[in-house]
């Protein structure tokens, strides 16, 4: 391969990957899915970068929260990147942080914590109302007391998401 | 300014007051035994750990509020107690065959094929340490389907026997439909709970049997009424099966002695 062919392959693929090409900067989305320990409901606020996606989500679990009345919380914070830079479709891996915590015993006071590493793939499909579904796969902790587990975790959510 | 009639009055009241009832759990569950199926659950995606697997058993001993764990135990070609729940060992390990027909040093190099490929252990390798104040069921399994053959009970209850004199501070239960081992278990002065799968098959078994402490059934096999029939002939009643929460609720209501479970923490949750 010639030298110039190698400048010209760069250059495209800077071109395609590294070019400003989301207008809609900013975005709040609602979304629901499961993961290993529970379905869940979320919300979140997220910024576009360029091809970069940053988005902070909090949400709960749905069968402890409401059905148990163990308040259940999760937080986390996303980031995906953009293949294809186009207006309508965002599509591309994702990495997922999360960290959420439940009381299995009031008395005495046991209460555990669970983080989640994840990747995969996000996609997201519409105008200034984007449809998004998000499915990625990595690693799970548990830990109580002075106990800790380390195994695999999921991820797999979709949602609606209104971008200005 | 709209003010609130006596009727909207009524019915906010109502609704707190349907809140407050909903928030208040049953207090006769909190008398009910929580244990782990298998360790930590069996055959439940939310679970970390194979089922039988040391990972499980400590993990589910270790939580607050576990009562317990039911292990499923099979007797090996050398006369050694070892923990697997499946028939055939190609099921959910790397081996083949059947445990009975394997030596223990075969058995020793044997992982589950799961993501932590967990090692198939004994029977005296659950720590005994985390079993201190919690019962032990021991669910028997006298048959081999690799031959076809019944597996020697003499040697079973002998080391099951050896088992106990060594930890005398357990709490154990065996666990066993099969008469011939029940009356050599019921020899050595074993707590032995019958596994029967309808309200008529303990009829059977009572009719056979001089004494039945105990029995052991999937909870949609048997009624609230069929729980407390079999309770008042002074014959603890345990559940098994459920892994949703409303398996669970509907388990916990037919008010058992116990529960073995399959979504441990959740259990828990609704018992306190």
């Amino acid at each position: 391969m010639s030298k110039a062919l190698v400048v010209k392959s760069i250059y495209i693929l800077f071109i395609f990957y590294c070019l400003p090409t989301c207008v809609l900067a900013q975005s709040i989305e609602v979304s629901t899915g499961r993961n290993r320990s529970d379905f869940l409901i979320e919300t979140g606020y997220g910024q576009y970068i360029q091809q970069h996606k940053f988005s902070g989500l909090v949400g709960v679990g749905i069968t402890k929260t409401f059905n148990q009345r163990r308040f259940n919380p999760r937080i986390g914070v996303v980031y995906g990147f953009d293949f294809f830079a186009t207006e309508k479709i965002f599509l591309g891996p994702t990495l997922e942080l999360y960290s959420s915590t439940y009381l299995v015993t009031k008395s005495p006071k046991s209460r555990i914590w669970n983080e989640e590493l994840l990747a995969g793939v996000r996609f997201e499909y519409g105008g200034k109302l984007k449809f998004g579904s998000f499915l990625t796969y990595g690693f799970m902790t548990e830990h109580f007391s002075e106990n800790f587990y380390l195994s695999y975790g999921f991820n797999g959510k979709i949602g609606l998401i209104y971008c200005w | 300014m709209v003010s609130m009639g006596k009727l909207d009055l009524f019915i906010a009241g109502s609704f707190l007051m349907m809140s407050l009832l909903a928030c208040q759990k049953d207090s006769s569950f909190q008398n009910i035994s929580i244990i782990g199926h298998a360790g930590n659950g069996l055959d439940n995606f939310a679970t970390f750990y194979q089922d039988n697997s040391l990972e499980s058993i400590e993990m589910a001993l270790k939580t607050t509020g576990c009562d317990g764990i039911e292990v499923d135990v099979q007797i090996s070609n050398d006369g050694t107690l070892w923990l697997y729940h499946d028939e055939k060992l190609n099921s959910e390990t790397n081996g083949e065959s059947c445990i009975p027909l394997k030596s223990d040093k075969q058995l020793a190099g044997l992982n589950y094929s799961s993501v932590h490929k967990e090692k198939v252990i004994q029977l005296t390798e659950i720590p005994i340490d985390l079993l201190s104040g919690r019962r032990l069921y021991l669910d028997l399994r006298h048959f081999n389907v690799c031959n076809n053959t019944i597996v020697d009970l003499d040697k079973m209850v002998e080391e099951l026997v050896e088992y106990k004199n060594q930890n005398s501070s357990i709490d154990l239960i065996t666990v066993t439909s099969y008469i011939p081992l029940i009356e050599k278990l019921e020899n050595e002065s074993f707590e032995v709970f019958i596994g029967v799968n309808s309200i008529e098959k303990y009829q059977s078994m009572k009719s056979k049997l001089t004494q039945m402490s105990g029995v052991v059934a999937r909870y949609k096999d048997f009624s609230k009424d069929d729980v407390s029939l079999i309770q008042s002939d002074n014959c603890k009643v345990v559940l098994f099966d459920m892994r949703s929460v409303s398996g669970i609720r509907k388990a916990l209501k037919k008010l058992p002695d116990a529960i073995i479970t399959d979504n441990l923490k959740s259990a828990i949750i609704e018992v306190e």
